[in-house]
């Protein structure tokens, strides 16, 4: 199928907030995580012919964020320590005492563990479309979700983990 | 199925852990009281990721990818008279929508509607297919193929005021309410988890619609399903 310009500006107004989530968390920097997101729509519509069934479009789409966001990676790496907390910015009407304490628990996980939770939670992408992206099997995947679901269940009760480096 | 693998389940997908899971959990009071803390925990984990979306995001993203886009903005003498007349309109516009629920709100309301109305889920209709184009023409949207089965569809009120379609659709793995909500735009799309239900509010027609299931994977099915099936016009 090839993607109509009807369709895509819907795919735009579907996905380009939960895009724009994810690459958020991914570099979190709001400008560069809209410069993340403007480009991989700008690439998803010149390369539509791509596109295999609309049922695709999801993880179609975070594959060339991702790449993009490794292609930012490489010109310019960044670093959660630097960043101060202070500054994210929180959502309208929540429980802002919470929000900061997961935001923390989030930054404090391991990029291997913390991009596949973020597809999931943020994405709904399943398991095997996650394998797929990260190119492990979906048991894997499945390690790891467990793994950081636990790192941050015992923040969540109170217990403390160790800090990572980033691509540890 | 044991405790320990229940638990490896529920921690690696706490929203589709699984039939036999499932199973497990409504046989153990302990692993229901430790699922129903996770799904807390995972709740408050995408509300704290869910953060504010820059005004315009979706608008600029189309913009950038309109034909013959960097002529355009190459040219301020056409770009700002065009940029400022859009302000004028956007400003008018503003003033005639209605100001009612935010978006994370008319989410909340819905999921709390589809809470009240349990008899739609559960009804078994043969819905005529006039019908569901008549519902979906009054939203702004062409239906060009059935979406799913169709078990129930009928007229409802929607929170914050304004009449809307109540739609369920029947799928194999599962049952989709659809609110459809003519005059309740949205400026983008939302995903919401709460008391056990995920909702998508999407820009549709002449205002927005609703999925609404206990399953994300369900809602993002129902998403590309219609989609598919229905061409929808811009905002009446």
């Amino acid at each position: 199928m090839i993607l109509t310009r009807h369709d895509f500006d819907h795919l735009v107004r579907a996905y380009s907030v939960e895009l724009f989530r994810f690459a958020y968390w991914q570099c979190r920097d709001r400008g560069l995580a809209e410069d993340l997101v403007q480009e991989t729509f700008a690439r998803a519509w010149k390369a539509r012919e791509q596109l295999h069934g609309l049922e695709a479009v999801k993880p179609w789409l975070y594959r060339i964020l991702r790449n993009e966001h490794a292609r930012l990676f490489e010109r310019k790496p960044l670093s959660v320590d630097a960043r101060e907390f202070s500054e994210l910015p929180i959502a309208d009407g929540s429980d802002l005492e919470r929000d900061y304490a997961v935001r923390e628990q989030i930054a404090l996980l391991a990029p291997r563990y913390r991009e596949p939770l973020l597809m999931q939670v943020l994405g709904g992408l399943s398991c095997a479309e996650i394998g797929a992206h990260l190119g492990i099997g979906e048991a894997a995947v499945m390690q790891r979700l467990t793994r950081a679901r636990l790192a941050l269940r015992r923040l969540w009760l109170g217990e403390t983990i160790p800090r990572r480096k980033e691509g540890t | 199925m044991n405790c320990l693998e229940f638990r490896r389940l529920a921690l690696a997908n706490p929203q589709h852990p699984g039939p036999a899971a499932l199973e497990h959990e409504a046989a153990c009071p302990d692993c229901a009281r430790f699922f129903m803390d996770l799904r807390r925990q995972e709740e408050a984990l995408y509300q704290a990721l869910s953060i504010p979306v820059p005004e315009g995001l979706a608008d600029r993203i189309l913009l950038k990818t309109r034909p013959h886009r960097l002529d355009w903005l190459a040219a301020p003498r056409f770009w700002l008279p065009a940029l400022a007349a859009a302000l004028v309109l956007a400003l008018g516009l503003n003033l005639m929508v209605p100001h009612g629920l935010t978006s994370e709100a008319l989410a909340a309301g819905i999921i709390a509607h589809v809470r009240h109305e349990p008899q739609a889920l559960a009804a078994e209709q043969s819905v005529p297919w006039p019908k569901l184009v008549r519902a979906f023409a009054r939203s702004g949207g062409d239906l060009t193929s059935e979406p799913a089965l169709v078990s129930y569809a009928g007229r409802c009120l929607l929170p914050g005021g304004g009449q809307g379609e109540h739609i369920v659709l029947k799928t194999p793995q599962g049952k989709v309410t659809l609110i459809l909500m003519p005059g309740k735009p949205v400026a983008a799309a939302l995903r919401l988890f709460k008391d056990g239900l995920n909702v998508s509010v999407l820009p549709a027609g002449k205002g927005s619609l609703a999925l609404v299931a206990e399953s994300n994977t369900l809602v993002r099915d129902a998403e590309a399903d219609l989609l598919r099936a229905v061409r929808w016009h811009g905002r009446a």
